[in-house]
């Protein structure tokens, strides 16, 4: 088979390939290196591996068998750099490999290399990484083409790992997600991205950005692809005490899914100024599709959507400036040369370790934590997430234990399923990426200023604030004013562990959008 | 003059006698070569995430309810947050928000022998730190994570305590609970426990004056001497006109308090709950079955099973016999109270002093020799009582006694079937030992009568006394083959000799008195 299709199959298909000995292993690790070559530009990997393991030809059928994969540069692997894209761990080798790496291993996987992302894991297009960012292969050689040395913007903050897969260096990927990193990137790249229950797989081994919030997310060509992997990652972890203690059963896609007596819920707080009107498009079509399939669908209203910004915000600064705490010149990073005294050496050493973004996390989280601004900010987060979280399990018809203040029995129909964009935007040009993130610190920060960036996080982080699943699907294109088509994502949500209903749903969009994967590569 | 109240509140940091640390599985060993037990976690390494251990779950709970407190069936961990080398974090883990146990109170004995109580403010599980060590010579910071990691119980005690002798009272007698339950040695100069003691004085007693906190003292007559020497610097600040200022103080070598910093300027510790680890979940002997993992606690049994506290032993050895204050602190620290107990309600017949006595100076020294509880003691309370009760009751004499005694720890046989097999019962028999006597005083009679005459000629009374009896008890000794028992055999020769020389003095001065 020619090289240059093999690359374009989904995980499922190769798998089928290799089962059938259509292809060997050693057949996937060149193409992908290949291609990894051929799109070495975009700047997805960090550190690439350099010598790969002979694949022993095992009868052992395992279910990865020599599949090329990457993991997002803040997973810990064992033997090779883990940096989180930052100076302070430009040459830190971990000596254990994260759960999720450990089992990619263990079922036969082959790692490709380490996903580029933003610093620490925070931001939202993938431009704030210390090795320079990471390039949306979306229409990156039409621009060059063109003479024009801006690109699109991957997303972030695990912007890497799903260029690589949209690029077709890999099969799959894992990336985090604390609040959107793992479903921004996906709709800018045109790949699925499934942010599983939080607590459904380990984060033993993951560095970490916000502890409550963060789950590793996975990135894919195809649905049925994202549950395989799902399948195999979940489960319980003696390393992670937050894993989900009960069995969490696998999901299985058919071939070809309906979905017949499902409800889906259309959060009216979700329609907000500045979407692209070819995403309302795609969004209003998706619900024409849905309701024909045979689903019913409803509005339902999360009341407190406009909270979940700033609640994200500080909850996320105070994590940021307590984990980023240990990065001190004693165990990590470059030691200072000019420092006299311990307090001395360790602010100069995290002076140049750190950049400016998140230096100013760390000093507003800082801020937040204070016993003064106790009251005012860490307090009103904690209860705002517990009212964020009322929100889903309402609209979910749940009774969830800590909120069952605000779940009523008596309400809407209960969803399975709630439909929005994943983002408001196709992804931007870099330049105006910058401007709309104010990453160049155009306007002076202000630790009260709790926004974000909506165009790109509105409709994503209030489900890392209620701990749930969430799936972006490609669905679609869209042209922009410079004549570029740019994927359009889709956003399903379901209640935690519900994983199987997402998988359902985001089966169906895919096989009713017939969305185009490889419509510009080539 | 003012009369000056002091009032002084605790927190009690206590090492969980735990094999491994609170949330990592590094082991605790003291005096271990430095850094050799750090297991990644302790290390800070990212993505390492905190586990906790059961075991010392179990011994805070235990520990919990030995102090009285109410156990808090849902409690979580907060993060307190402060920059040094030996807290690798940047933050320890502690319970600030929802502690695993409040309300509690310890009943004990203070020194002029009056029961007083403290009340326990609230009982948390926590991290210890690092130790950082200082090389001025080199100008280097060393760094030992050793510690770091190792679990505590924090005990915080209301501001009940008056003086500095009752602080040392209620220590002990909660060192004593800590040591029964088996939650923590306590043992003070491997830093397993250490104290913060909050000193105030006022001149009037309804009145909180400011308090000053002395920092880890970590010996015991520390804490004496900082509560003093506090006491004694607050009340002449006051007497002078001067304010006490709010701050953290440290104890010397010295014995002085010295300032480390003000209150008013003290760090602020930015608590915030730690989203690493869940709620800590105990369940009751209801909720125990709606577990969702067999690694459930279940605080109800924990309860049931806490071993007997030293209070209740203090009750039932006073009951036992009006033993002194001394004697039975004597007996419940070194943990004999259950042993001796056995023993007496065994053989009640016994001297109880005498028992505690032969404890005391045989067994004790005996048992920290062979670094051996009373449980291990492979002499059995029954024995020893049996050993104790023949001792006694003189069936045996003493010099017999301490024979069996080792005979018994060396060879495992019981005190009585050594006697036995020995025939080591002494006659005890009065009427028996009163015939001996007869027939050796018959013989002296007849071979040398001189002796029976008193006063005698040519010795003083007493001289001759000794000589008589000593010749008596010897051909006693012949006579009934080493049977008769001694200690006994001397009182009767004692009483018999004491009624001759009487009988003499009175027929003498009624001869004299007649002639």
């Amino acid at each position: 088979m020619a090289s240059n299709e093999l690359f374009r199959k989904t995980l499922i298909q190769v798998r089928e390939l290799l089962k059938h000995n259509k292809i060997s292993p050693e057949d996937l690790l060149t193409v992908c290196q290949h291609r990894m070559r051929e799109t070495s530009a975009l700047n997805y990997f960090t550190n690439a591996v350099e010598k790969h393991d002979p694949l022993i030809n095992s009868k052992i059928d395992l279910p990865l068998k020599g599949i090329p994969f990457s993991v997002k540069d803040n997973f810990y692997t064992e033997d090779m750099p883990t940096t989180c894209a930052s100076l302070m761990l430009e040459n830190h080798i971990p000596e254990f490999n994260a759960t999720v790496v450990e089992k990619l291993h263990a079922y036969g996987g082959s790692m490709m290399g380490k996903d580029n992302m933003d610093e620490f894991a925070m931001g939202s297009g993938g431009c704030e990484s210390q090795f320079g960012p990471v390039r949306n292969p979306w229409n990156y050689s039409e621009l060059e083409v063109e003479g024009n040395d801006d690109f699109y913007v991957a997303g972030g903050s695990s912007g890497g790992s799903a260029a690589a897969v949209a690029a077709g260096a890999t099969f799959f990927s894992i990336g985090s997600d604390t609040g959107g990193s793992v479903r921004v990137p996906a709709a800018f790249c045109g790949v699925v991205g499934l942010k599983p229950t939080y607590g459904a797989l380990s984060r033993h081994g993951l560095v970490p950005l916000c502890n409550s919030l963060d789950v590793p997310g996975i990135f894919t060509r195809s649905v049925a692809d994202s549950a395989f992997v799902f399948n195999i990652l979940k489960g319980r972890d003696v390393n992670d005490p937050t894993t989900i203690k009960q069995q969490i059963p696998n999901s299985r896609v058919k071939p070809e899914e309906d979905v017949k007596g499902m409800v889906i819920g259309i959060p009216k707080e979700h329609y907000i100024d500045g979407t692209h009107p070819d995403i309302r498009a795609a969004w209003d079509k998706a619900i024409q599709q849905f309701s024909d399939g045979g689903a019913t669908v409803i509005e339902v209203s999360l009341p407190n959507q406009e909270y979940v910004q700033p609640c994200y915000r500080i909850l996320c600064c105070s994590d940021v400036a307590i984990n980023l705490a240990k990065f001190d010149e004693f165990e990590y990073g470059r030691r200072a040369r000019h420092g006299e005294f311990k307090e001395e050496l360790n602010y100069l050493s995290r002076d140049y370790g750190f950049s400016e973004k998140v230096k100013r996390r760390i000093a507003a989280g800082n801020f937040f934590l204070l016993e003064e601004n106790k009251e005012k900010f860490i307090n009103k987060a904690l209860s705002l997430r517990r009212m964020i979280r009322g929100d889903y399990a309402k609209a979910f018809g749940t009774k969830d234990s800590s909120v069952s203040l605000f779940a009523s029995t008596s309400g809407p129909l209960p969803c399975d399923l709630l439909l929005t964009p994943t983002t408001s935007v196709t992804s931007p040009l870099h330049s105006s990426f910058t401007a709309m993130a104010d990453l160049d610190g155009a306007e002076e920060q202000d630790p009260h200023d709790l926004a974000g960036v909506p165009e790109v996080d509105y409709h994503v982080t209030g489900i890392n604030i209620a701990g749930i699943p969430a799936i972006s699907v490609p669905v679609g294109l869209s042209t922009n004013q410079h004549g570029h088509e740019m994927p359009i994502g889709l956003h399903l949500v379901a209640w935690e562990q519900q994983e199987n209903k997402l998988f359902r749903a985001a089966k169906f969009l895919e096989q009713e959008s017939n969305f185009q994967q490889w419509v510009e590569n080539n | 003059m003012n009369r000056w109240f002091p009032l002084i509140g605790l927190e009690i940091h206590a090492q969980l006698n735990t094999k491994s640390k609170l949330f990592s599985n590094a082991s605790k060993k003291f005096m271990a070569t430095p850094n050799s037990c750090v297991a990644r976690f302790d290390a800070s390494m990212p993505g390492t995430l905190p586990i906790l251990n059961r075991k010392a779950v179990e011994l805070a709970v235990a520990t919990s309810y030995a102090l009285n407190c109410q156990v808090a069936l849902k409690s979580s961990f907060d993060r307190k947050h402060y920059f040094y080398a030996d807290m690798p974090q940047g933050y320890q883990i502690t319970q600030q928000r929802a502690p695993l146990a409040k309300h509690g109170f310890v009943d004990y004995l203070s020194e002029s022998s009056k029961m007083k109580r403290v009340h326990i403010h609230q009982v948390q599980l926590e991290q210890d730190s690092g130790k950082s060590l200082h090389d001025e010579k080199e100008g280097l910071s060393l760094i030992d994570l050793n510690r770091a990691g190792v679990g505590l119980v924090e005990i915080v005690t209301s501001p009940d305590i008056r003086s500095s002798s009752d602080a040392c009272s209620f220590v002990k007698e909660v060192m004593k609970i800590l040591q029964y339950i088996g939650s923590c040695t306590c043992k003070m100069e491997e830093g397993e426990f250490r104290v913060d003691a909050n000193v105030s004085v006022s001149a009037d007693i309804s009145v909180m004056g400011t308090r000053t906190e002395i920092k880890n003292i970590n010996r015991f007559k520390g804490i004496k001497q900082a509560i003093d020497y506090e006491i004694t610097r607050q009340i002449k600040i006051l007497q002078e006109g001067g304010k006490v200022v709010n701050e953290t103080r440290g104890l010397t070598n010295s014995g002085e308090t010295v300032s480390m910093r003000e209150k008013e300027s003290a760090y602020d510790y930015r608590f915030m709950p730690d989203g690493n680890l869940p709620y800590l979940i105990l369940h009751t002997n209801e909720s125990i079955g709606k577990a969702q993992h067999k690694n459930a606690i279940n605080v109800d049994e924990i309860r049931s099973n806490l071993p007997t506290l030293p209070s209740e032993y203090r009750r039932r050895l006073q009951n036992e016999y009006p033993f002194e204050k001394d004697i039975i602190d004597f007996m419940l620290e070194n943990k004999m109270a259950e042993y001796y107990l056995a023993l007496v309600a065994h053989r009640p017949q016994v001297d109880r002093m005498l028992t505690f006595d032969y404890i005391r100076v045989h067994l004790l020294p005996y048992l920290e020799r062979k670094e051996l509880s009373f449980d291990e003691c492979p002499l059995k309370s029954n024995d020893l009582g049996d050993l104790m009760y023949m001792t006694h009751s003189y069936q045996i004499d003493g010099s017999i006694c301490n024979k069996v005694y080792q005979e018994a720890l060396d060879t495992n046989k019981s005190p009585v079937q050594i006697i036995k097999e020995n025939g080591w019962y002494k006659i005890s028999d009065e009427t028996m030992l009163s015939s001996w006597l007869d027939q050796v005083l018959d013989e002296v009679k007849q071979q040398s009568p001189d002796l029976l005459v008193f006063p005698p000629k040519r010795r003083k009374l007493e001289t001759a006394v000794k000589k008589l009896t000593s010749h008596v008890i010897g051909r006693i000794a012949i006579i009934s083959d080493g049977k008769a028992h001694a200690k006994l055999m001397r009182m009767i020769v004692k009483k018999r000799l004491d009624m001759l020389i009487d009988e003499q003095r009175e027929e003498q001065k009624s001869s004299g008195a007649s002639s």
